[in-house]
Formats: structure tokens, sequence, C-alpha cells
């Protein structure tokens, strides 16, 4: 149908750059071969070339704006990268914006990752640092998507239970639509250092002002590693789009090393067990036990019966 | 006479509708579901204002048909609400991928202007008609640039007419049609049923230039340009049928918005062909 093919071109002209530039460049010429006839093909020369690219530049700030709020410390890491801001603008392009609105954030999300990987950094270690703090946002960024699909699949999701009373000697496992991620250092001392804004004020200071090398180096170096795990949880039910929210608990980095064990079959009391006979002394054992604490009554481990 | 805002944000409706001279309905979008709303709005109607719902997630146009679900959760906003019309852009809010907010694309995607899109459209009132419990208004939505050569009017002429729904004018719309277009509103005003419009709509924008010309840009948050005020008035002695004028001042102060209504009162008072509209102005004004 040629109203469905204009649609797809219409599309495509917004969110591919190199389409879009040969449009400019050469007019309608630069759309034969997509199967469009001459009426169909006539319509689009009534575009003015140069609207439709600042309509594009407009379209994708505005996408964007709304994308910053769920990857504020990626987004302002990125910025201060030798390409900026532009390294944000290029993944919102036909990949991202063809993929389900469910599923856009992570996989744009992803796609910068793989792009950041390959930026210069002066280390190795600052290129991790960057990383890791891309993959806590990505990570939140999939439960909510996960959650939210579970939700408009009509599927009903675990209750919240308490904390069962034996909690200690039940086997463990990692809750559903749960992340977790190595921080450098805390998630608030993160945001206060790389963000001076929020939400959409964030993207357009960012635009404005990126944040300098310098910033991002002197927030790095800021060595007080942190295991983020979040949970995602239902603010607002809806058949329509449901809105999420994460909760958070921080626990020092070496706890990563414990998540791995809590896989359904051992309890914490039997991790308390090994670390004791590791050599881990009272205190260490008593902090431990006080994480795994934190972390059943945030509802991010279950106790499977 | 009234206004569209953000609700719980400034400036605060129920404050202008309180001060003499003030709105007499608002405006809102909003999400689609009403919980999320009714605080405000009940906040709104206790002050003694009705609301109209006017959303940014229906498409009304193209081939990407409204969720079930969507229109399901409309009907219960609108009857919520008490909205007596349901009125929102002629534009796509999302495509094949998934019904959703205007905002996933950045913002309204213009409809191809020709004549497949043309009954794609009325399919898309009619699937809306069928689930709403109140009367369709469907608006040309901004225009950065257009695809397609059939005129504004006659496009929106023919959709009014055979989808059987009714009308809304926003005059920063026509401008920027106009501006994208290199035509004129007017050339083919004969095609516009004027009396299905029963509402206008009136905001700020910026202009962004170009070699090829100017582009109207819609900006809530800015003042209204000499282009728009000169549709206006150019409009109002068109359309008879008229019930609401409003001025979309999203982000605006607390006193430009009231200065803006009052300009607008003497516009509507000098030119207005609508009896209803003149009526509620001159109500509204205090006695000598």
């Amino acid at each position: 149908m040629s109203l469905a093919l204009q649609e797809q071109v219409l599309f495509e002209l917004l969110f591919d750059r190199a389409l879009r530039e040969r449009f400019v460049q050469d007019g309608v010429s630069a759309l034969a071969g997509r199967g469009l006839g001459d009426d169909a093909l006539r319509d689009f020369a009534a575009i003015r070339p140069e609207a439709l690219t600042l309509d594009a530049s407009m379209r994708a700030g505005f996408i964007l704006s709304q994308f910053c709020r769920s990857y504020p410390l990626s987004f302002s890491l990125v910025s201060s990268l030798p390409q900026g801001v532009e390294l944000l603008r290029q993944q919102v392009d036909v990949q991202t914006m063809r993929t389900g609105p469910l599923q856009r954030l992570v996989t744009f999300g992803t796609r910068l990752k793989e792009q950041v990987q390959q930026q210069p950094f002066a280390s190795v270690r600052e290129r991790a640092l960057v990383i890791s703090i891309l993959d806590a946002e990505i990570g939140m960024a999939w439960t909510s998507a996960a959650l939210k699909l579970e939700l408009l699949s009509g599927k009903s999701l675990p209750q919240e239970v308490d904390v069962p009373v034996d909690w200690l000697q039940r086997p463990a496992a990692i809750a559903p639509f749960v992340s977790a991620a190595v921080l450098p250092s805390s998630h608030a001392v993160l945001k206060a250092g790389l963000c001076a804004a929020t939400g959409a004020s964030l993207w357009r200071q960012l635009s404005r002002q990126p944040l300098s090398v310098a910033d991002r180096q002197r927030v790095l170096q800021q060595h007080d590693p942190r295991i983020l795990v979040a949970r995602a949880v239902v603010a607002q039910p809806s058949r329509c789009e449901p809105v999420t929210e994460h909760r958070t608990v921080e626990l020092p980095e070496g706890f990563a090393s414990l998540l791995g064990h809590v896989n359904g079959s051992a309890s914490v009391a039997g991790i308390l067990q090994q670390l004791g006979q590791a050599g881990a002394g009272e205190t260490l054992l008593g902090s431990v036990q006080a994480g795994f604490r934190q972390l059943a009554l945030q509802g991010m481990l279950c106790f499977p019966s | 006479m009234g206004v569209s805002l953000s609700l719980s944000a400034q400036p605060d409706p129920v404050a202008l509708v309180l001060e003499e001279g003030g709105p007499r309905f608002v405006e809102y979008a909003g999400q689609a579901e009403v919980e999320r709303v009714l605080p405000e709005v009940e906040r709104i109607r206790a002050a003694g204002a009705p609301v109209l719902f006017h959303p940014s997630y229906i498409n009304f146009c193209g081939t990407f048909a409204n969720s079930p679900a969507w229109l399901a959760e409309t009907a219960r906003h609108i009857a919520a609400v008490g909205s007596p019309w349901f009125a929102q852009d002629c534009a796509y809010c999302f495509w094949q991928e998934g019904h959703g907010y205007s905002t996933q694309l950045g913002y309204f995607l213009p409809p191809i202007l020709n004549e497949a899109s043309l009954q794609q459209a009325i399919a898309r009132v009619r699937e809306v008609k069928a689930a709403v419990p109140v009367t369709v208004a469907i608006e040309p939505p901004p225009m950065t640039f257009v695809v397609g050569h059939m005129p504004l009017f006659t496009f929106f002429g023919r959709l009014a007419r055979e989808a059987d729904c009714a009308l809304l004018l926003d005059m920063g719309h026509l401008v920027s049609w106009e501006m994208a277009s290199g035509q004129r509103v007017l050339d083919t005003i004969a095609d516009l049923p004027c009396d299905r419009v029963i509402e206008v709509h009136i905001a700020g924008g910026k202009l962004r230039e170009t070699p090829e010309g100017p582009v109207y840009v819609d900006m809530h948050e800015s003042t209204i340009l000499d282009d728009v005020w000169a549709m206006l008035e150019a409009m109002l002695p068109l359309l008879p049928n008229v019930k609401a004028l409003c001025y979309e001042c999203e982000g605006m102060d607390h006193a430009t918005v009231m200065a803006g209504l009052q300009r607008l009162r003497g516009l509507v008072r000098e030119r207005s062909a609508s009896p209803a509209l003149v009526a509620s102005v001159v109500q509204q004004e205090p006695a000598p």
C-alpha cells in the first residue's frame, strides 16, 4: 500500500541522517528504488529541505530530553567526550526508534555503551568506571522495561511479602526486576558531581555547557566504590503506560562477589558460615548480615519455598 | 475564553480562574489515566471552571490503529472529568511499534496531505468516535514541513465532513502550514465547513530563519507572534459556531496570561462571528 510506504519513507527521513542528507542534496531522486510511485514521490517534493533538517534536529532533542531522565549520569559523562552530545544524537536513529517503546531505552543505552567503549580515555581504568556507570543505568532501564512488559501482558506479579522470620536459614535468590552494578562512588555523590540539573533541564544544560574533562576525572577519582542494587517497582499501575520507579540499596563493593552465591540454593546463614571459615571476623560478619537484611527488606531477595 | 495549562505547574490554574477577568475554562493535556490528574482537575472544577481534555497520544491519521485499551481509558477519562468534547491534533503520536504519547516521537508527526492519507484519517477519526462519549474535534497540527500537496483546509474540510466530526483551529498551526507550504489557508476557505469549528487556539511560537524563508516553531512558553495575531483577526469573522477560544500558555507567567486574555476578549468583541463566544466575553466584563 502506497501510504504505508510513504509513512516508512517519512520516518526514515526524520531518523536516518544519511538518507536525509541525500534528500537535502538531491531531492526526491534520493528516494528512488523504495517502491514509491510517481505521485507518492511527488508528495515528498513538497518538503522544504532545511525545514526537514530543523525538524529532525528538534525532534531528536526532545527525544533525548526524555531519555536523559533515565540516563542522567551517562549523558553527563558522554557530554565530556570529544564528540560530546553529538554521540548521544547519533544513537537516535532508525534502529533505536524502530525498537518497541518499552525496549527503546534499553536499546539506546546498549548502543551508546558500544560507542563509548571505543572512545579515547586517559586510562583503561577511567573507561571501565564510565562503563560501570552506564551499566548501572542500563540495568535499571532493563528491569523497568521488563516490569512494564509483565504488567501489560496481564501477568500477575508476586505480592510483596514480609521477610520470613527464618530468612537467614532459607535458600535465598535474587528477586525479579533487580539489577546490580558497581559504581566508583555512591550514586548521590556521582549525581551531585555530574548533574547540575535534573530531567529535561539536564539535557538542555548539557547541550549548552557539556561536562568538562577535568570535572569528569575529578568525580571519577573519588575512590569509594559501592555496589548499587536497584529493584524496579510499580509506582502507578495502568493498562496503558504503567509508571515504575526504583528502590535502591548501596553496599560496600565487596558485596558484589557475595551476590554471586545468592542463587536459590544457598542460604544467607550458609554464606556467612563460609565467610567465617575463611577468616572473617564478627564485625565483618555482622556487617554482611546487615547488608543482606537491607536487601531482603527492600524486596531484592526472595526466599522460594 | 479559557487557557491551556500544565496541571500542577505555574501559573496556577485555580489562581487564574479565581481572578476577575481570568479564564472561564481550563484545558489540559495530561496522561490517559484519569486518576493521575483527578485531584488537580477537581481543584479547578471546585473553583467554578469546567475542563477540556486535550491529550497527545491518539493517532488521528495514518495506518497505525489506536489501541482499544488506550481508547477505553480515554473514554473513562472524558466521562470522569466531564470534558464536553474531545479534541486533539490530527497527527501521528506513535508508530507501528506500539501505542504511546507523542513525546516518544519527540512531538506530533504531521499527516501526509494526500487522498490516501485522508481516507486513513477518516478511519482513525471514526475509530475514536466509536469509543468516546462526546463530540470529537480534530485540529490541524503544527507543521515544520509538509508532505503532500492537498491544501490544509481541503484535507481537514473533507475529513470533518466525511468523518462527521468537529474542528479545532490553532492559529499558530495555520501559520506554520502557510510557511511550510508556501500556500495561504484563506485561498481554500470555501473547502472548510466553518460551522464545524467549535474551538480556536492561540499560542506563542518562534520563527527560525533559514535561507529558504522562516519556519514557524510552536512554543507555548513564548510570546504570540504578530503573524499569529493577524491569523486570528482574519479567521474570527469566518467562524460562526466557536464555543471556546483557548490561550495555550503553559510556562507563561500569571500577568502575561491575564494580559493575553484581555487582548483576546477585545478581539472577540470586535471580530468574532460567534454570538455565543461574544456573549460569554461580554458577560465576563465588569459592569460599568
